[in-house]
């Protein structure tokens, strides 16, 4: 019988601060394997390094006895071995289609996407873990519990050796974790090694075959299911020598500092939360992740809307508005994350420590660096943070001296109510004792002190009172003294078979279409997004030619729609740029670059081929170099394109001696009508009809959007940045090239400064057009009726008499609105 | 090591010095004092508006529209002079508070979630086409004379547009790194999350530098009337550029989190020593080497950041734990 994956003697550290400590585990095919212990208790390490995204500091991996070595997740991922993440990360722009596409590989046919087939896998897997979702939602619409089917249903259709599933129902409602549980246990029956990690009993009990516990870091107990009870399993996970001194409890009878009554969360996170804090009393707030404390603890410090409920500080009653407010009422917060919400990692320990005071500690607005110096001297001393001196970057401390200059800089804020969120995660025993004693003297002076953590220990040898919370609401409220760790532990556990709870916290799904015909979620997908442009377009041109009479005569459509193609070209080497997460401000002068040098070859008798390729190298030159610069220098493309935008206009001065004339005879062809358009619109139509083909049906097309949406994402799934950027930026540079030939064939002439306003014309088109500026969305149609909505306002001034002046303030004007509504757009989206 | 580090750090602002050496020995014109102090008045736009995007490049954004707002700001004051007869001094003002209000315009869009970098390419259009629509076929040239001898007439042996870079970078200087909106920026830049969490005003500080920016823009733009006698709305097309070169060879960090404006005045001073170096050769020169110095050096930076943050990672390795 061949071992799926077996772990042995498993150790890891982070910081000097160990996470696993010589873990074992041994999988046996067609079973279901139960993975519990508190957090912070080394489940999610021991999966990641399972999983191959973590490497182990020591021990062995072995598969089918011979010992392995998975470099990344990649690799594990061939080896059979599926992780569902509980932080579920898809490409909240692309589809859900699109999404398993990615987890799982797109079925080819001839070297392009096969969607018809993968519409048929993605139905199945769906189908498969009973999720309702349809095939053509965007990702970013679904609430979290449809997102996590979706991300189970990516991993559970690869045909696994190994499943690793990490907290997977916590966003499921009951009637999804029973099909879940279905179909888990049949692939159980089919030879799969499943690993669930989990702090539902019921579940576990239900479905596991075996059991492990970690505590600290250690296998305390591993055994068949049916062997054990859910007490008993709980005494393992928390029992342990109270290395801390107990506190001496206070007697409570300072005046209430903080009160809430029925706190209710704006998003749902936490509802109808009352309780008090006394001066000088220690409320410990236990609960697990997800369970709504942070956002309770964020809300009364301002930084999340509240709906409903009471707050009232030393009996004044206050409305939580900002956090600038609520300091100065005597609240402090100490983040949860302290590397994301706490930390400015590249700037000195002593400017950390006096971030929260720089205003107080100025006289008149005036702070000199002494005294800035001093008092980060004053905040830091007491704390006994090891550190060489002050000026050094904070991100070089380690986690317990970090905690502890945050700690500092809000201690000399001198609050009345501390609300502390995790302190002691990732800190040293030392420190952690130092932290402790710190809050204890604080508490000493009279400062009402919320201690929120989910380490139970902690929690139950530092508090006076505590409180459980359990998904987004208080369940328990006790003394401490009368409180034992194993009620605690069980107080905080989610009833997983709750009635009728759809899990909590969801929104109610928009945008999901009816998973019919393809056809029919293409026309809807077209009516929501360019049809209102197309509709615009269609009012506006009827509404010009009524008020002018001549708006639509043949000439001057032929006119708006060979300027249109031009712009539409320009607009698409701008979007494949924007799309893909790059911006380029060179995109003009590059245009008058090729323009200028290709047109001399013409005005000096060069064929035609010749010229469009020489035009369409020196842009593609030019693309790679700005794609190259940014990559290699690691430098944002707007100082590189900044940069090669006075380049390139400094070679076309220098190359052109003076302006390039191309006499009318050998250019007119390519103006002529050929079934009643241009020539030139027409060839514009055939490279947009290449572009919409790449994007939608080609892999590298994909993986350009894909990145543009998520890059970290994107990155998992092995695409590399670097190729799809050149890709990308030549490409633009190619289209550019040929429209600087097209464009001069239009003018006949060309001077070096011409085309210098085609970038923001161009940016402004895709903008207008559905692309998003940030990347990950857009459309070619879009693109190309945003050109011709751009030209056709142009036209539109001309007839209407606006003098041309104000065309460049109506481009600026239509580029503002459109940014703007992107902008307003993506806060909106989740 | 230590040093070693601090040198990587500074490296632009040590480029801009060796590059500011090339040129003083191999053009003869920057032998003589007063050649440095009439290269004043030729800058004074770049060099304004270099230490007014300072406090912006700070905290990790960008404003491409200064330029824009200061061409705007000069159009401003013709047509308030000219076209609704107010006296020169009331044009003159007006013009400034014309940049103040698109320097608010900038902050307002930024605070609603607009990138700076997106929002302020935007507004680069928008101010310069107002700029080009207000300015109509005929610019005022017509200023009183008064105004261009103003400019040109010496104050206390210096030029009249030198002695308002002293004053505008000292009051930069002070306010940047001696008061506590100055000092927050850096916490903005580098980690605007944490510095939300700090409990700092984000959102004011956003629209402060912002309008500070704007309010710049507009003294350039009353700087350009004075010293052309003229509102031309296609002037001066490539000042932001030139600006963030200022920036960028000053060793401020273009994401944020680390700068310092003594950094920019040496930027300040090598592109404009550079600018009227090459203002002998051909001006099509110009353009190509300053993109070229400024892409080159901005690499060079990062490069030598990102070295000198390995370097310092590993020489402050905490100390073994000892028990308390």
């Amino acid at each position: 019988m061949s071992q799926p994956i077996e772990l042995v003697g498993i150790c890891k550290s982070f910081a000097g601060t160990p996470a696993l400590r010589g873990v074992d585990l041994a999988l046996r095919p067609g079973s279901i394997h139960a993975l519990v212990g508190e957090n912070g208790a080394g489940k999610s390490t021991l999966m990641a390094i399972l999983a191959g995204l973590l490497q182990p500091d020591s021990g062995t991996l072995l598969q089918d006895g011979q010992p392995v070595h998975f470099a990344d997740a990649r690799a594990a991922w061939r080896a059979g071995i599926v992780m569902v993440h509980q932080e579920v990360d898809l490409f909240t722009d692309l589809s859900v289609l699109e999404n398993l596409g990615w987890q799982q590989g797109f079925p080819r046919w001839a070297g392009c996407i096969d969607w018809t087939t993968q519409r048929k896998r993605t139905a199945q897997a769906l189908a498969a873990v009973g999720s309702p979702v349809a095939l053509d939602a965007t990702a970013g619409t679904l609430t979290p519990g449809q997102r996590q089917l979706v991300e189970i249903a990516g991993a559970v259709s690869r045909q696994a050796r190994v499943l690793i599933l990490d907290e997977p129902t916590s966003s499921l409602s009951a009637r999804e974790s029973h099909r879940l549980f279905e179909f888990l246990r049949r692939f159980r029956a089919e030879g799969t090694a499943i690993v669930y990690v989990s702090h539902r009993f019921e579940e576990i009990f239900a479905l596991a075959d075996e059991i492990t516990v970690l505590r600290d870091g250690q296998r305390v107990w591993t055994g068949p299911a049916d062997q054990t009870t859910p007490q008993e399993l709980i005494r393992h996970m928390v029992g342990r020598d109270v290395e801390v001194t107990r506190r001496i409890t206070s007697s409570g009878t300072g005046r209430v500092r903080l009160a809430c009554s029925g706190l209710t969360a704006a998003n749902g996170s936490f509802r109808n939360v009352s309780l008090q804090v006394r001066g000088g009393e220690i409320l410990g707030v236990y609960g697990l992740i997800g369970a709504g404390r942070s956002e309770w603890a964020q809300a009364i410090f301002g930084l999340e809307p509240i709906a409903q409920g009471t707050l009232a500080i030393d009996g004044q009653p206050i409305h939580p508005s900002d956090p600038g407010t609520m300091a100065n009422l005597g609240i402090a917060y100490v983040p949860e994350d302290r590397l994301r919400q706490g930390l400015c990692r590249q700037l000195s320990v002593g400017y950390n420590a006096v971030m929260t005071l720089l205003e107080r500690l100025a006289i008149h607005g005036w702070l000199p660096p002494n005294r800035e110096r001093l008092a980060a001297q004053k905040i830091i001393e007491p704390l006994r943070v090891r550190l060489a001196n002050l000026e050094q970057p904070i991100g070089t401390l380690s986690g317990g001296n970090q905690q502890k200059v945050i700690l500092g800089r809000w201690l000399a804020r001198e609050p009345r109510v501390l609300l502390l969120d995790e302190p002691t995660r990732g800190v040293d025993v030392g420190a952690r004792a130092e932290i402790y004693t710190l809050i204890h003297d604080l508490s000493q002076r009279g400062v009402a002190i919320v201690l929120i953590s989910s380490d139970l220990p902690e929690v139950l040898s530092q508090s006076d009172k505590l409180a459980v919370f359990r998904e987004g609401e208080l369940v328990a409220q006790l003394p401490a003294h009368e409180a034992n760790a194993e009620q605690v532990a069980e107080l905080a556990l989610p009833t997983s078979l709750a009635q009728g709870m759809e899990g909590f916290g969801s929104r109610a799904p928009t945008g999901t279409t009816a998973s019919g015909c393809w056809i029919g979620g293409h026309l809807w997908a077209f009516l929501r997004g360019e049809g209102v442009l197309a509709c615009f377009l269609i009012v506006f041109f009827l509404a010009m030619h009524l008020s002018t009479g001549r708006f639509l005569q043949l000439e001057n459509v032929r006119n708006l729609v060979t300027d249109s193609a031009l712009l539409g070209l320009c607009a698409l080497g701008a979007a494949l740029v924007l799309m893909a997460g790059g911006l380029d401000i060179s995109l003009g002068a590059l245009l008058a670059l090729s323009a200028g040098v290709a047109g001399q070859l013409w005005e000096r008798g060069a064929s035609l081929p010749v010229v469009v390729l020489v035009a369409v190298t020196v842009g593609a030159a030019g693309g790679l170099a700005n794609a190259a610069l940014s990559l290699l220098g690691r430098v944002h493309p707007i100082v590189v394109t900044l940069g090669t935008m006075s380049i390139y206009r400094g070679l076309t001065l220098w190359w052109l001696g003076q302006d390039v004339q191309i006499p009318p005879p050998r250019r007119d062809w390519l103006l002529e009508s050929w079934l009643g358009l241009p020539l030139v619109s027409w060839v514009v139509l055939g490279i947009a009809v290449g572009a919409w083909f790449f994007l939608t049906y080609t892999v590298a097309g994909r993986q350009l959007i894909a990145l543009g949406s998520n890059p970290r994402a994107a990155h998992r799934v092995g695409i590399h940045k670097s190729r799809v950027w050149l890709l990308a930026f030549t490409v633009q540079g190619m289209l550019i090239g040929l429209a600087g030939v097209l464009y001069l064939a239009r003018s006949g002439a060309l001077q070096p400064t011409s085309h210098e306003s085609r970038t923001l014309e161009a940016i402004a088109a895709a903008v207008v057009g559905g692309v998003a500026i940030t990347g990950g969305r857009g459309s070619v149609l879009g693109l190309l009726l945003g050109a011709l909505l751009l030209v056709a306002i142009g036209s539109a001034c001309v007839f209407l008499q606006v003098s041309t002046r104000w065309q460049q303030a109506v481009v600026g004007a239509v580029l503002l609105l459109a940014v703007l509504a992107d902008a307003l757009g993506r806060e909106k989206r989740p | 090591m230590k040093y070693f580090i601090v040198l990587l750090r500074s490296l632009p602002w040590l480029l801009a010095v060796l590059l500011l050496l090339v040129l003083v020995a191999n053009v003869s014109a920057f032998g003589k004092a007063r050649y440095w102090l009439s290269l004043a008045p030729q800058f004074f736009a770049i060099a304004a508006l270099a230490i007014a995007l300072t406090p912006i490049v700070l905290t990790g954004g960008i404003d491409l529209s200064v330029g824009s707002t200061a061409v705007l700001s000069s159009v401003l004051v013709g047509v308030v002079f000219r076209d609704l007869g107010a006296p020169i001094g009331v044009a003159l003002i007006a013009g400034v508070l014309g940049g103040l209000c698109c320097g608010l315009f900038n902050g307002l869009l930024v605070n609603l979630g607009v990138l700076p970098l997106v929002a302020t390419l935007a507004t680069r259009e928008l101010f310069r086409g107002l700029a080009l629509a207000l300015s109509g076929d005929n610019p005022v040239t017509q200023f009183p004379p008064e105004l261009n001898a103003l400019w040109v007439r010496p104050l206390l042996g210096l030029p009249v547009s030198l002695w308002g870079l002293i004053v505008l970078w000292l009051i930069a200087y002070a306010v940047v790194h001696h008061t506590w909106p100055g000092r927050m920026l850096l916490a903005l830049g580098d980690n605007s999350e944490a510095a939300r969490f700090a409990a700092l005003p984000v959102r004011r500080l956003q629209l402060g530098i912002y309008a500070a920016s704007g309010l710049v823009a507009g003294l350039c733009g009353v700087g350009l009337v004075l010293k052309y006698g003229a509102a031309k709305a296609d002037a001066e097309q490539s000042l932001e550029l030139l600006a963030i070169a200022c920036v960028v060879m000053g060793g401020i960090r273009i994401t944020g989190g680390a700068g310092h404006l003594g950094g920019t005045l040496v930027g300040i001073l090598t592109v404009c020593a550079l600018l009227a170096g090459l203002s002998a050769a051909a001006s099509t020169w110009r353009d190509t080497l300053t993109g070229a110095v400024l892409i080159a050096v901005a690499v060079l930076g990062e490069a030598a950041a990102r070295w000198a943050a390995v370097l310092e990672a590993r020489s402050y390795r905490p100390p073994t734990e000892s028990s308390p």
